[in-house]
C-alpha cells in the first residue's frame, strides 16, 4: 500500500496494479472502515478498482498525517461470501429492450437464453461508482458472454438499461449517451434523491440480476 | 417565497453554491461555483454566508424582474449591470425594490458572472447542496418564467469590494500545479515539455473541464480508472492536457500529472478560448499554504 498526492487537499492510496477481486476487496474494506468511522475533516472517500481516494480538510490534515492514520488502521478482509446480503435487481430481458442480446449471443455462438442464463447466474460485486450519479461498475461478467464496448457509442441509452462491457456490467441510472451492450431493462430506480441512500447500490454491494417477464416489468413501473 | 423572475435566462445560468461534497462514492460530482473567489465576494457584499447559493451566468445576457424588496451584487466576468436601465457598479451591493428590472449584459472579459441576493437564493437543497448539476439530473439551468426564490430584505447597507481584491482577466495565465498521481511515470522529457510550453484554452471548455492545445505530452502505458480530484491535469491519448473542474466525473482512466491549485482553477474557469496558459510546478507544502491562506481569506475577511 502506497499513497500519492492527488491534489493539494487529497491523496490516493494504491493497493495494486491489476483489476482483481482480492485487490478490490482490500480497497472496499478500507473504504467501509473509513466511511463508518465518520472522521471529522475527511470530506470525500471514493473507491475504485485498485485505489482509494480521500479528500481532506487542509486545516485538519496533511497528506502525511492522513496516511499515517490510514496505516495505523488494521485493514481486515471481511468474509463476504457467507454473510453478505445479496441485492436483487429484477430485469426484463426482452429483445425490444435488450437490443444487443442477439448480437452478444451471435458473437459467442450461443443462444439468447444462454446469454440470459449466464448473466443471471453470477453474483456481481460493485467495485466503484462513476460516469454519472449512481452508475455502478460491477464485476465480473463471465468470459462466455463478455463483449467489448460498441465502436461508436449510442447518443441515448434509456434509463434502467442493464448492460455489459467486457467483464463488467452496469445499470444506466438515467438516460445518457453510452456504448455498453444492452441486455435488458430494470424498473428499479438506481439513483433518486428520495431513496434512503440516494443510490440503490453502493461500493462493495453484492448484486444478482433476476429475470422477470414483460407483465411483471410493466407492473413494477417499467417502461418500454 | 417571492424572488427574482427570469425574463431572459442567458446561455447557461445555474444556481450554484460551494458544491455537493461527500457523495463522490455514489458517483455524484461535486459541482459548485466555477469561480468560487468571485462567488464568495458576491455573498460577502450582502453579509451572506460566503458559500450561499448564487446565480452563475456564462457570458451573461440575463434579465430578471424582482418581485421583492432585496439587495443584489454582481461579481466575476466584466458584464455591465443595469438596474431599471441605469448602469450600476459591479463588485458593489445595490438595494432593489419590488418591480425593479435587472439586466446583465454579455461579458466583455471573463466568462462567468455571479449574482447574489440578500440571504442567498432559497432553491431546493439536494444532498446538502443547492448546486445544480444537469449531468446528474440534479436540477437544471434556469429558464424564462422561472422564479428564483429569495426572501425580502429592506435594511441592507450597501458595501463595495476594495479595488485591490478585484481580479483582472489576463491574456496570459500561470497555473500552479502540485505534482501527483502518475507524475513519476511520465518521462522527464514529457514533464519538462509540459512545464516549459505555452498552451492555449480551446473552445472545448466547460464546467467539466478546460481542454488545452499545445505541445503534445507523451505517456506510455495505461492506467486503471481511478478517482479524479479538482484541478487534475489529465493527459488523454492525443497528449493535449485537460484541467478537470467542477463537473468532472468522479473517476476516469487517463493519466494525470498533478493538480492545479484551487485559486488558479478559479482563474482558469474565467479564461476565454485563446487565453495562453503556462504551468508552473510548486511544492505540495507551498500549495497547501497558499490554499489555506486563500480559504481563510474567503471565509473570514470582513468588508473594508
Amino acid at each position: 500500500m502506497e499513497y500519492r498526492v492527488a491534489s493539494v487537499s487529497s491523496l490516493i492510496v494504491y493497493f495494486g496494479d491489476r483489476i482483481e477481486d482480492e485487490i478490490s476487496g482490500r480497497v472496499l474494506s478500507l473504504y467501509e472502515q473509513l466511511k463508518s468511522m465518520g472522521l471529522e475533516g475527511i470530506v470525500e472517500i471514493i473507491p475504485s478498482y485498485t485505489t482509494l481516494y480521500i479528500e481532506f480538510d487542509l486545516f485538519k490534515y496533511s497528506h502525511d498525517s492522513l496516511f499515517d492514520l490510514i496505516k495505523s488502521l488494521r485493514v481486515e478482509m471481511p468474509n463476504r461470501s457467507e454473510s453478505d446480503k445479496i441485492i436483487e435487481i429484477p430485469v426484463y430481458y426482452g429483445i425490444e429492450v435488450g437490443i444487443d442480446l442477439d448480437r452478444v449471443a451471435k458473437a459467442h455462438t450461443i443462444s439468447i437464453d444462454e446469454v440470459i442464463k449466464i448473466h443471471t447466474d453470477a453474483i456481481y460485486r460493485v467495485h466503484t461508482i462513476g460516469f454519472c450519479a449512481g452508475f455502478a461498475y460491477m464485476g465480473r461478467v463471465d468470459k462466455k458472454i463478455a463483449t467489448p464496448r460498441l465502436a461508436t457509442p449510442r447518443s441515448l441509452v434509456p434509463k434502467g438499461s442493464v448492460a455489459i462491457a467486457n467483464e463488467q456490467c452496469a445499470v444506466y441510472p438515467m438516460d445518457t449517451p453510452g456504448g455498453w451492450n444492452i441486455l435488458g431493462r430494470t424498473p428499479v430506480e438506481m439513483f433518486d434523491i428520495s431513496l434512503k441512500n440516494f443510490s440503490y447500490l453502493k461500493p462493495g454491494d453484492a448484486v444478482k440480476f433476476v429475470p422477470i417477464d414483460k407483465d411483471e416489468y410493466l407492473s413494477l413501473g417499467g417502461k418500454i | 417565497m417571492s424572488g427574482l423572475l427570469v425574463e431572459k435566462p442567458g446561455i447557461l445560468s445555474l444556481i450554484e453554491d460551494a458544491g455537493r461534497i461527500g457523495y463522490g462514492d455514489i458517483g455524484v460530482c461535486q459541482s459548485g461555483t466555477a469561480d468560487r473567489y468571485s462567488a464568495v465576494w458576491a455573498n460577502r457584499l450582502l453579509f451572506n454566508d460566503p458559500d450561499s447559493a448564487v446565480l452563475e451566468m456564462l457570458i451573461g445576457n440575463v434579465s430578471l424582474i424582482s418581485q421583492v424588496d432585496t439587495a443584489i451584487a454582481l461579481t466575476g466576468a466584466e458584464s455591465t449591470l443595469k438596474i431599471n436601465g441605469q448602469e450600476r457598479s459591479r463588485w458593489r451591493s445595490h438595494r432593489i425594490k419590488k418591480g425593479d428590472r435587472i439586466d446583465i449584459s454579455a461579458a466583455k472579459k471573463g466568462l462567468r458572472s455571479y449574482l447574489s441576493v440578500a440571504g442567498g437564493f432559497g432553491t431546493q437543497e439536494m444532498l446538502g447542496s443547492r448546486s445544480v448539476t444537469p449531468k446528474d439530473k440534479l436540477g437544471d439551468r434556469i429558464a424564462e418564467g422561472d422564479l428564483l426564490p429569495c426572501s425580502s430584505c429592506t435594511d441592507h447597507i450597501p458595501s463595495a469590494v476594495p479595488q485591490r481584491y478585484i481580479p483582472d482577466f489576463l491574456d496570459v495565465l500561470t497555473l500552479r500545479v502540485a505534482a501527483g498521481y502518475q507524475y513519476d511515470e511520465f518521462s522527464s522529457d514529457a514533464i519538462e515539455l509540459f512545464f516549459d510550453s505555452p498552451y492555449e484554452v480551446t473552445t472545448a471548455t466547460d464546467r467539466m473541464g478546460c481542454r488545452l492545445q499545445g505541445e503534445a505530452v507523451r505517456f506510455d502505458g495505461e492506467i486503471i480508472s481511478e478517482p479524479i480530484s479538482y484541478g487534475a491535469v489529465q493527459i488523454p491519448s492525443d497528449g493535449q492536457p485537460i484541467v478537470l473542474l467542477n463537473e468532472r466525473q468522479t473517476i476516469g482512466g487517463y493519466p494525470k500529472i498533478g493538480s492545479v491549485i484551487p485559486m488558479d482553477c478559479y482563474r482558469l474557469a474565467q479564461a476565454r478560448p485563446g487565453t495562453t496558459v503556462a504551468f508552473q510546478e510548486i511544492p505540495v507544502v507551498e500549495a497547501a499554504k497558499i490554499t489555506k491562506d486563500l480559504y481563510m481569506f474567503m471565509q473570514n475577511r470582513t468588508i473594508c
